[in-house]
């Protein structure tokens, strides 16, 4: 686990702010931190965390004392990580059991520092049974702890964790700041220039773009968009099965890139000076307009929009989901 | 960590500081006054209110050495417990944790036993709503026939959760939420107290961000005082929560209003920027469009404080929006907030809600058979045609271009070109042919019969038809006001939707002036911009000025169209 | 017999040994209840061992044995059985009880009603049930000949009055005018009237305030917590079409908190009302008249009708759908505040 400050990308605010609060030992016991995905919060939670764990005098984590040797290593004894965990077939989420078991661990005396950490990623997961248990810990921890939640998704919290916390938000990093993470990872400058403008904002979208071909992804969401208007059942069923192999996560991320596209196309029917996603694929683009008339590009935002929710939020059949997915673009015309 | 929270360092210890809920705590010092403690209480209210506090303030009062007395000592022995949570008579059940019918068992075993040390055995339940079905029979039992010296308060958020078996064993007390005017008033006890200085704007607005949760606003309070330097003004304030300032959500309905969505879209982007909560500013949407809503139909409301909009700027709403839209638009306000509580793409889930709200004829279309749009068909053929144009001029693109719109470096160059004076159109290999002409007529006889294209169709009408190739449509005039005007971009618009609609393929329209020399083409821009680059593999960045000027020409009319301000170029690094 | 009945026969004739307690206001069963156990164990000597409760559905062999068990320590010996279904309703209910008699099962009931009629002298049993008693049943007919029966019938809005004076009487205080009309349309608006409910309601009257007159400031102070209450004025506003008035109530309550379908359900409620009205007086029925249908005071209903007079059907008809739309957003978390408020201006409109 990297632990420093230096290694946190950006958010210079933040990162002011909340060494500000460590020297004067005023870190408050529950904190937030929110914002888009991939830009650098639970990686800032670590070091945050080794910081409070640290004993040094000075500046913190310092890197080399025992403490941080431990986070380091990932074996800080008094630093507690809760993460969604799938069970069986039920979607990832955090479950009531797992913040028992952390709230038992927490109330005992620290080990190696003076406090403990818990780290709550992706705290938007939480179910409901589970947030309304850490209600009471937040409100008034038992031992000596810190609790730091991190979330892309804030409005998926309860109200009542929200009032819980010092909100610390991470806003979207610039393209400069995705582009140099990603020259940094070994990209080509000229290509980080490209995948950063997609990325909008987030670190992490960029290098997973340009980790696994997430271009050929956008790509192939381009050209069954070029597809339009579907006529021939042949290319729906064809189509239809071949998304529905692609996978979950891959199918997902397929779809969020067909609704970014549609998304470009209301900003062209818009006419106005909105910010492309894909600036690249513009002349594509702006050749769909005389087939696809805005309000088809409304409704077929909104049917995929459904059919990402339907396929993110329950467990359905993959193949007739994309194929109902481009029957109902069909019936668009 | 010695440091303890400011709302639970002051939270109230007697009735008397109980804030905002006079009616309770009157009515309940005096049942305590003169021995008439009922066996069950209910308190029910927003968060934030005085719920536990006052529990645990009846548990103190009953038990307290000098007691039972209204206004407890907070210092002996039986106080100090139940404030530290220790005492042997005062149980605090947090039901969230605790929904089981196995625990209330728990509870309806000891519930017999006599108090340990004080008079009273105080059972104060928590979130007693989120007790399971079976549990709350169990506790039913209980209150059905309470053990005398057993008081149970039981404490929620959502009484109508609680069944109404439960509820008519209990007396019922509601807490309100507290005023903003209150809650101002304990914030500035509290930051004088504790040595934390605020402007008094910046605790104004954290008791209306509390929204009538004294707990709320002391953590905000707190929040403030920890990352703030020296004062706490109310720009660190909006800045620490993320707020969104009154500012933008007035820009954004202007925007909506004017149905510019150019700048709906500027302002979410610059929104994201300042790492603003998207929900809070659909919650701040909806809102306003409710205020402009009543203000509209009932002018000035007296007495509410849940709109904070001035009133001209309400006036000036209510004059926009019919009365029927309000509904509408609120609800696709709320889809999109409902949306946002799964999607990994809350920015496109907002730009497409508000773009809606934007065109409201096109976004609801779809909702009727297309048949309904006919209202609105002539607005749709009018775009439909300028964007047709848009295709047009793009795919005029030589074919030896990148397929990439080079738009990193587009812009600056595009300017540079604009700038120079407007290069005449080169012209290709032209023919009057005899499908020529006949689309010439026809474009002529549609013009004619529309009443509306009146003026386009006097100007064009004194032209002749002197040619075409597969992408252009010649055009000569005699008077040079004719020819300028018919190139101007509104008429060039209607025409070139016309000659697409005709001939079934993009057509450029090319005006010129007879018998004058076209005058030559412009000078490339001296930018040698590329020469530094590696040559790429892929078509990124290309250097506008290495297009022929045709090209130079179509994609600058696409991006005068488009009114381009696509993503500014990184500054080279 | 209804509630008043039952405790003067209670005075009048003592006790019985079998007693039927049913109904659908618990408040009655539990205060009849309260007054059996007092006079069967004076200042509660004996509770402890001569009570016996019981809840749920008993085998009638294991009740009848119970009731022939002889007190020990005690001189009686009281079974108090709960939530029993032996009185609820059940189709047929009169014509099995016919046909079961010579079945087994039918033997065992012969037995039990036979000892019902000719109870032990030390024993006592109190059935409770909560809803009607089928009063067809046989079980029924015998308790009402062997002892005595209550109904604890809903209280009504024109029925309140007895229950408040005995309640005012038994706290010592007194409502004047002012509140009593107050107290009267208040409850007039509410959908049930839980006597449980308005019982706890005055015990914190009585502690809020010390003097012996209620006002209806007072009452304001209690009452105003009741949803139903707190919406009437909003009605009363809106049946003025006082667009301003009623938006500026609305918006309070929604600042109080108010759960936003109770207020739904209270404007459902008021259209109905308005349009049953408007229905009622096509056909002729006017003024006070109207309150026999609408289960209204009849001072209310007359008003109601008047306001009715002023609403179209047109009106009346798209509201009422659109709030049929809005409960289901509102719970469904698509719709908030907006809906009533929408709701309330078209209302105020006046078309």
């Amino acid at each position: 686990m990297e632990i420093s400050w230096e290694s946190i990308l950006g958010h210079q605010v933040n990162k002011e702010r909340l060494q500000q609060l460590l020297v004067g030992d005023r870190v408050p016991h529950a904190l937030l931190f929110c914002g888009p995905e991939g830009t650098g919060k639970r990686l800032t939670a670590e070091v945050l965390a080794a910081a409070l764990l640290c004993a040094a005098p000075g500046q913190r984590p310092c890197g080399h004392c025992p403490s941080c040797q431990a986070m380091r290593s990932e074996t800080h004894p008094d630093f507690y990580r809760i993460a969604p965990e799938s069970r069986g077939k039920s979607a990832r989420s955090i479950r009531i059991e797992q913040i028992r078991a952390m709230e038992t661990e927490t109330a005992r005396v620290p080990i190696l520092s003076a406090r403990r950490v818990v780290l709550l990623d992706e705290a938007d997961l939480m179910n409901e049974t589970a947030a309304n248990s850490l209600l009471k810990t937040l409100e008034e921890p038992s031992g000596q702890a810190v609790f730091i939640l991190v979330s892309s998704m804030r409005s998926s919290l309860l109200d009542t964790i929200l009032s819980r916390c010092t909100p610390v938000m991470f806003g979207p990093l610039s393209a400069d700041e995705v582009a140099a993470a990603l020259v940094q990872q070994g990209v080509a400058a000229e290509q980080a220039l490209v995948l950063a403008a997609l990325a909008d904002g987030s670190a992490g979208r960029a290098m997973q773009l340009a980790g696994d071909g997430g271009l050929a992804l956008r790509d192939d969401a381009m050209s069954v968009l070029q597809l339009l208007p579907l006529t021939d059942m042949a290319v729906i069923w064809e189509q239809g099965k071949r998304l529905g192999a692609l996978g979950r996560e891959p199918l997902a991320q397929w779809l969020r890139y067909f609704r970014m596209l549609l998304r470009d196309l209301l900003v062209l029917y818009s006419g106005g000076s909105g910010r492309l996603y894909h600036p690249d694929l513009m002349t594509g683009l702006a050749s769909l307009l005389p087939h696809l008339p805005e309000r088809q590009v409304f409704v077929a935002a909104a049917i995929t929009g459904e059919t990402e929710h339907r396929l993110v939020r329950s467990n359905v059949n993959n193949r007739l989901l994309m194929e109902a997915f481009l029957l109902q673009l069909r019936d668009l015309q | 960590m010695a440091y303890v929270a400011l709302y639970r360092k002051w939270r109230p210890g007697s009735f008397r500081d109980l804030v905002g809920q006079e009616h309770i705590s009157h009515t309940l010092a005096h049942a305590i006054e003169t021995g008439h403690v009922g066996h069950a209480y209910l308190f029910s209210g927003p968060r934030g209110t005085g719920k536990t506090s006052t529990a645990k303030i009846l548990a103190k009062a009953l038990n307290c050495e000098q007691g039972p007395t209204p206004a407890p000592c907070n210092v002996c022995e039986s106080c100090r417990r139940v404030n530290d949570g220790t005492s042997m008579d005062v149980f605090e059940i947090d039901a969230a944790s605790n929904r089981g019918i196995d625990e209330i068992r728990d509870l309806r075993e000891t519930v017999k036993f006599a108090p340990a040390a004080g008079r009273w055995k105080v059972y104060i339940i928590d979130e007693v709503h989120m007790l399971t079905s079976e549990a709350f029979n169990a506790l039913l039992k209980t209150l059905e026939e309470p053990p005398a010296q057993v008081v149970f308060i039981l404490a929620t958020t959502e009484v109508h959760k609680v069944p109404a078996t439960i509820q008519s064993r209990c007396q019922r007390y509601d807490f309100k939420r507290i005023t903003a005017a209150d809650i101002e008033g304990r914030l500035q006890y509290v930051a004088g107290e504790s040595g934390i200085q605020a402007e008094p704007d910046a605790l104004a607005l954290i008791a209306h961000q509390a929204d009538g949760g004294m707990r709320d606003a002391l953590s905000i309070l707190d929040q403030c005082a920890a990352l703030s330097d020296e004062i706490i003004t109310a720009e660190r304030v909006r800045d620490i929560l993320g707020l969104v300032g009154r500012d933008w959500v007035v820009r954004l309905l202007r925007a909506i209003a004017a149905q510019d969505a150019a700048a709906v879209l500027t302002t979410i982007a610059d929104l994201l920027q300042a790492g603003k909560d998207l929900r809070q500013l659909l919650g701040s949407l909806i809102r306003e469009l409710r205020a402009v809503m009543v203000y509209q139909a009932a002018g000035p409301l007296s007495g509410v404080d849940s709109f904070e909009s001035s009133q001209e700027f309400l006036e000036e709403m209510a004059g926009v929006f019919s009365p029927e839209r309000f509904l509408p638009m609120i609800r696709c306000l709320h889809d999109a907030l409902q949306e946002l509580k799964w999607t990994s793409e809350p920015r496109i889930t907002v730009e497409t809600a508000l773009l809606t709200l934007c065109r409201p004829e096109a976004a609801a279309a779809p909702l009727q058979p297309p048949a309904a749009a006919a209202a609105d068909a002539a607005r749709l053929t009018q775009l439909e045609t300028r964007l047709a144009q848009v295709a047009a001029a793009l795919a005029a693109l030589p074919k030896t271009a990148p397929a990439a719109v080079p738009v990193s470096t587009a812009r600056p160059v595009l300017r540079a070109a604009m700038s120079a004076e407007k290069p005449a159109e080169e012209t290709l290999p032209v023919a009057v042919t005899e499908e020529g002409k006949q689309i010439w007529q026809k474009l002529l006889a549609n013009l004619r019969a529309q009443p509306d294209k009146g003026p386009v169709y006097a100007c064009i009408s004194k032209g002749r038809f002197c040619g075409m190739n597969e992408r252009q449509f010649l055009i000569e005039f005699s008077s040079r006001f004719l020819k300028l005007r018919t190139d101007r971009d509104d008429y060039r618009m209607i025409l070139e939707g016309e000659l697409m609609q005709i001939s079934g393929q993009p057509l450029q329209l090319v005006c010129s002036l007879a018998a004058s020399d076209e005058p030559p083409a412009p000078p490339r821009p001296p930018v040698k911009k590329t020469a530094k680059k590696s040559p790429a593999p892929q078509p990124i960045q290309v250097d506008m000025s290495q297009l022929p000027p045709q090209a130079q020409q179509n994609l600058e009319k696409a991006v005068s169209i488009l009114d381009g301000d696509f993503i500014t170029p990184p500054s080279d690094s | 017999m209804k509630y008043g009945a039952f405790m003067a026969s209670l005075r009048q004739n003592g006790l019985q040994h079998v007693y039927l307690l049913a109904g659908e206001e618990p408040y009655y069963i539990e205060k009849a209840e309260q007054r059996l156990l007092g006079l069967l164990f004076p200042g509660g000597n004996g509770l402890q061992d001569g009570l016996q409760k019981l809840s749920g559905d008993l085998p009638l062999n294991d009740l009848a044995e119970l009731i022939e068990t002889m007190p020990f320590l005690t001189d009686k010996n009281v079974i108090l059985l709960r939530g029993s279904s032996l009185f609820r309703e059940k189709k047929g209910a009169a014509a099995e009880d016919e046909k079961d008699k010579k079945s087994r099962t039918g033997r065992v009931q012969e037995r039990f009603l036979d000892l019902l009629t000719a109870m032990p002298e030390t024993s006592y049993i109190i059935f409770e049930t909560d809803g009607k008693a089928d009063k067809r049943k046989r079980l029924y007919k015998t308790v009402e000949k062997a002892g005595a029966l209550l109904e604890a019938e809903p209280v009504r809005a024109w029925t309140i009055d007895e229950w408040l004076r005995s309640k005012l009487m038994e706290m010592n205080r007194q409502l004047d005018s002012e509140a009593l009309r107050y107290f009267m349309s208040a409850v007039g608006m509410m959908q049930t009237i839980s006597l449980q409910f308005l019982d706890q309601e005055f015990n914190k009257l009585a502690m809020y305030t010390q003097t012996r007159q209620f006002t209806k400031q007072d009452l304001l102070q209690v009452f105003s917590s009741i949803p139903e209450v707190s919406g009437f004025a909003m009605l009363d506003a809106i049946s003025a079409h006082d667009a301003p008035k009623a938006l500026s109530l609305l918006e309070r309550q929604l600042e109080d908190g108010v759960f936003p379908p109770l207020l739904l359900a209270g404007l459902v409620r008021h259209v109905r009302q308005l349009w049953q009205a408007k229905t009622l007086q096509n056909r002729g029925v006017r003024g006070r008249l109207l309150g026999g249908p609408l289960e209204m005071n009849p001072y209310i209903a007359e008003k109601l009708g008047r306001a009715a007079q002023t609403f179209s059907e047109a009106q009346l008809h798209d509201v009422f759908l659109a709030l049929a739309d809005a409960d289901y957003q509102l719970k469904t978390g698509q719709a908030g505040p907006e809906v009533l408020e929408q709701a309330v201006i078209r209302l105020c409109r006046r078309e």
